[in-house]
């Protein structure tokens, strides 16, 4: 389907926010810069808003498709467009981006200008990411989101930056390296194309399909991050300011979970069959070593660092459960994760900024201090449980459901990782709310400003809608999804059990 | 005789030069000695493109490939007399000799990327080196820069030696020394002695391999790069390298293509080996220009994977990744010598406090020649890999891929400095020379806009 408007809707999305940038270097004054970078991020989502309301919810077709020809000898295209899948994530990543805007206000003060440009710059690549249909494009967004992120981490980290720094970009290099040589691999096999419609046409043989989804599952696994992959992920998340925390939970780890959707399911459709039951497996433990880990911590950020490994756990077994509900589930838990884990670090963000630590011992009888803070702190537990009436608790059913589709064995373990992430969550929101007051923090504690209270606000709005009426988010990838299982069921030669 | 006509750059370039030496010793002008080489660099680049052609029999060629070298070498010309302006190392009065030995030097890389004939070659390779022998140590009072000239000057006869003797073997085998005749002679005739020409081709691809600092041929350029004043190392991290590359990829793609036993497995010995070297040693270096030498060795090796497969489309990778490369490694040599001593990576620490735009450049610089997207390493580095899987060298790319994470490491390694440690000094706050400023904004809009608009160089 061709662009329904006469104006390149998707490229402005995408590079709104460099305008921001460019017109960020006439700013002298702190506030107006700050400004400016929310006023970008909230009309890169006006613009984008005919995207969402002319969206074709009947057809499993990217839509709002524009193309040029990038690289013409190379056969390389600047092609955009969505579809039912990545418009949520080109939304998600929208509503990520002014959160972090609002969430920085007070907590940067060092190199403002820098610090938002960043932000921005990073919105460009998210939204390209997402957007992206021919796979060098992709790779080039998938790989120039290193260089933002290793500098937020770097200069304007806590602690142990420098290392948690070089250590996320040369994990996230190696492993997108390696996809490197299968996109090549793959571009000449394929006979000399980039379009990711016309490489889910291709039919490749299977031992070289094993090869180019280990290839891609380099990348991807290191990205979400799949256990043992996962330790740049705690450190990273651990030093990044919260903003960086916040993009990191809610875009960056989807984008590997998206690149299994977008790339290795429907390119290596025989392969993807072959290889789930391995990867079901290493979710399954992502999911209890994960939540076993995160059991175990003290620092309170590390703690919600660990517990995104166990989330994403479900995010990759829903996936790879390859029917109805574990796809949608595992769609919705990767949107429902961005949400809270976000909210999450938000959370922890503005709790630090009170005390300047992060220590969980110091912790305690938040409940009495900061009121509208537990408020808020409660629904976003409630949400990472997974609840009923939240978002999480759709999401979390529908990846059972499909487990339990895919075989008893591999459903049975997701009742302990649950009742394993409720004891972690709960446990936290004992020791940090309910308990006594202690003395290091107690003087240092005021309650949300108004600020603080407008950028959760959306957040709990979302998490209370996706909770009641998950049809908004499911109505929009389902024609996708039936395509993509239709897909792997029409082409691959092994049937599905 | 006959036809001159694809020889017009050379022609266009000598004459301003021999102007220039006359001029020079007239005119005792530091704003002329200066910026002589760069004007003559920009005019001849007029009519290098467009020139196509061969001349004297055959023996010199000007193509595609060589029109892009011959670019890259006066790209090179023209940044290194830009960053030369006002570097303090060189006596003033010398200066006149200094951009003398830098015209005629390059002169000579052009001449190697045209030459279609052994014994042109070796004379044309010869000239040049001798050139960047006197150029290294042009420090007169400095016991490293001097020390930096003589090793490089007798190491290199010895690598003309075995370039002479493989030419003799070739020439004793199949009878001729023009490249393409070469080759018609092994195609034809299958009952030559394949053990002699095997000499006689390794004594070749030694010699060129020295002059590009191949592993294990590589020992001279660490020191040769620390010892050499920091403008010339700039210069010959690219011209002789790039001329000794192209004209590696000349003699294999001409006169041995059809005999591709011959140098397939020293070839992809000497690529494994020297990104191999180059990586994994630059990641112990602590003196910049030290670490620039070995990741240049490493670029010459991704250099080799697209010599591999002997073909036109390949050739097209290694002009783009040459100016790409060209552009890059002048955007941190001027970088290194912006700073008050640059050459020890602590002078990085904090650099970004006080310099954020030079800071945020350098870190431009790093990442594209690390090869990460949007700047123009990454294109680069993508059609050498490319090109390498295409012909089946799968494994070989893997390996270069892996040894290309390495680099990631080292390249990060300055980046972490100058962002994330607050600087040692305080007075830190200096003015930039205005050539160093023109010679990093120039190197950065050129690998920023290739690497987004690609299509501008390739078609």
């Amino acid at each position: 389907m061709n662009n329904a408007f006469d104006y390149p809707i998707l490229s402005i999305v995408i590079f709104l926010p460099l305008i921001g940038i460019f017109l960020m270097i006439f700013f002298k004054n702190l506030n107006l810069v700050r400004i400016l970078a929310l006023l970008t991020t909230i009309a890169d989502l006006i613009v984008a808003l005919p995207v969402y309301l002319n969206f074709d919810k009947t057809t499993h077709l990217f839509q709002f498709v524009e193309s040029y020809a990038w690289i013409p000898f190379l056969n390389i295209y600047y092609k955009v467009g969505v579809d039912g899948i990545s418009v949520l994530f080109v939304l998600l990543s929208q509503i990520i981006s002014i959160l972090c805007v609002l969430v920085s206000w007070r907590a940067i003060q060092e190199k403002v200008k820098e610090f938002y440009s960043m932000i921005l710059f990073m919105e460009t690549i998210m939204i390209g990411v997402f957007c992206a249909m021919d796979l060098f494009l992709f790779y080039i967004f998938w790989e120039a989101i290193l260089i933002p992120m290793f500098l937020m981490i770097g200069i304007w980290g806590s602690g142990n930056r420098i290392y948690a720094s070089v250590k996320f970009v040369l994990f996230t290099f190696a492993g997108s390296v390696l996809m490197l040589i299968g996109i090549i691999a793959l571009y000449f096999a394929a006979g000399k194309t980039f379009d990711i419609i016309e490489l889910s046409k291709t039919k490749l043989s299977l031992n070289f399909q094993i090869w180019l989804f280990l290839a891609f599952f380099a990348a991807f696994a290191i990205k979400v991050p799949m256990f043992p992959f996962h330790t740049w992920l705690p450190d990273a998340h651990t030093e990044a300011p919260t903003a960086g925390s916040v993009i990191l939970a809610g875009i960056l780890l989807k984008i590997g979970a998206y690149g299994f959707l977008r790339f290795s399911m429907p390119i290596c459709p025989e392969a993807t069959l072959l290889l789930r039951h391995p990867i079901q497996i290493l979710s399954i433990i992502a999911i209890i070593y994960g939540a076993f880990v995160t059991l175990m911590q003290t620092d309170f950020k590390r703690l919600i660092a660990y517990s995104s490994i166990s989330h994403m756990g479900f995010v990759t077994l829903g996936l790879f459960s390859l029917n109805f509900p574990g796809l949608q589930g595992g769609i919705l838990q990767m949107i429902n994760h961005g949400l809270v884990t976000g909210a999450l670090f938000m959370c922890i963000g503005m709790i630090y900024e009170r005390t300047h630590t992060r220590e969980l011992a110091v912790y305690g009888g938040l409940g009495r201090a900061v009121p509208i803070f537990v408020f808020f702190y409660t629904i976003f537990s409630a949400a990472a449980i997974g609840f009923p009436g939240t978002n999480s608790f759709i999401g979390e059913f529908l990846v059972m459901l499909g487990a339990f589709k895919e075989g008893y064995s591999i459903g049975t373990p997701l009742i302990l990782g649950i009742a394993l992430g409720t004891t972690y969550m709960v446990w936290l929101y004992y020791r940090v709310v309910l308990t006594e007051l202690k003395d290091e923090i107690k003087h240092d504690l005021y309650d949300l400003n108004a600020r603080e209270i407008i950028s959760l606000i959306p957040i709990v709005f979302l998490i209370l809608l996706l909770g009641f009426q998950p049809s908004v988010a499911l109505n929009f990838m389902d024609e996708s999804i039936r395509n993509l299982l239709n897909h792997i069921n029409t082409v691959s030669t092994i049937s599905l059990k | 005789m006959g036809n001159y006509y694809a020889l017009i750059p050379e022609i266009v370039f000598t004459v301003l030069l021999i102007s220039y030496f006359i001029l020079g010793l007239l005119i005792k002008n530091k704003y002329f000695t200066g910026f002589a080489p760069a004007v003559i660099a920009l005019f001849t680049m007029i009519f290098i493109h467009e020139i196509n052609g061969t001349a004297f029999d055959g023996m010199f060629v000007a193509d595609k490939f060589s029109q892009s070298l011959k670019f890259v070498f006066l790209a090179n010309l023209f940044l290194c007399t830009i960053i030369s302006l006002r570097y303090e190392k060189i006596r003033k009065d010398i200066l006149y000799e200094y951009s003398l030995l830098m015209l005629l030097s390059t002169l000579a890389m052009m001449l190697i990327v045209s030459s279609r004939d052994f014994i042109m070659l070796f004379l044309s390779v010869e000239f040049m080196s001798l050139g960047v022998y006197l150029l290294s140590g042009f420090i007169l009072n400095d016991l490293k820069s001097n020390e930096a000239s003589l090793k490089y000057y007798i190491l290199g006869s010895l690598a003309s030696v075995f370039f002479l003797l493989g030419i003799t073997i070739i020439y004793a085998v199949t009878g001729t020394t023009t490249f393409n005749e070469v080759n018609e002679a092994l195609r034809s005739s299958g009952n030559l002695s394949t053990f002699y020409l095997f000499l006689g081709v390794i004594g070749v691809i030694t010699a060129l391999a020295f002059k590009a600092g191949l592993a294990p041929f590589h020992q001279w350029s660490p020191d040769v790069y620390e010892g050499a004043p920091t403008t010339i190392t700039a210069f010959m991290s690219i011209g002789p390298k790039a001329a000794a590359v192209g004209a590696l990829a000349r003699v294999i793609l001409e006169s041995f293509s059809y005999s591709p036993e011959l140098w397939i497995v020293p070839l992809t010995f000497l690529s494994l080996l020297t990104m191999a070297v180059g990586n994994i040693l630059a990641l112990r270096q602590r003196n910049i220009k030290r670490l620039l030498a070995y990741s240049s060795i490493a670029h010459a090796g991704y250099l080799m994977l697209a010599i591999l497969p002997a073909s036109m489309e390949a050739l097209n990778a290694i002009n783009f990744y040459l100016i790409v490369y060209t552009f890059m490694n002048i955007g941190a040599f001027s970088i290194v010598l912006l700073l008050p001593k640059g050459e020890d990576i602590e002078a990085y620490s904090g650099v970004a406090f006080y310099q954020p735009i030079f800071a945020l450049f350098m870190l431009a610089f790093l990442f594209s020649l690390t090869g990460i997207p949007p700047f123009a390493g990454f294109i680069a580095k993508f059609q050498i890999f490319m090109h390498a899987i295409k012909s089946g060298y799968l494994l070989v790319a893997l390996a270069g891929i892996i040894f290309s994470i390495l680099s990631a490491f080292y390249y990060l390694k300055i980046g972490v400095k100058m962002f994330f440690i607050k600087p040692i000094t305080q007075n830190a706050v200096y003015a930039i020379p205005w050539n160093l400023k023109l010679s990093v904004i120039v190197s950065f809009i050129f690998i920023t806009v290739l690497g987004v608009f690609p299509f501008l160089l390739i078609n």
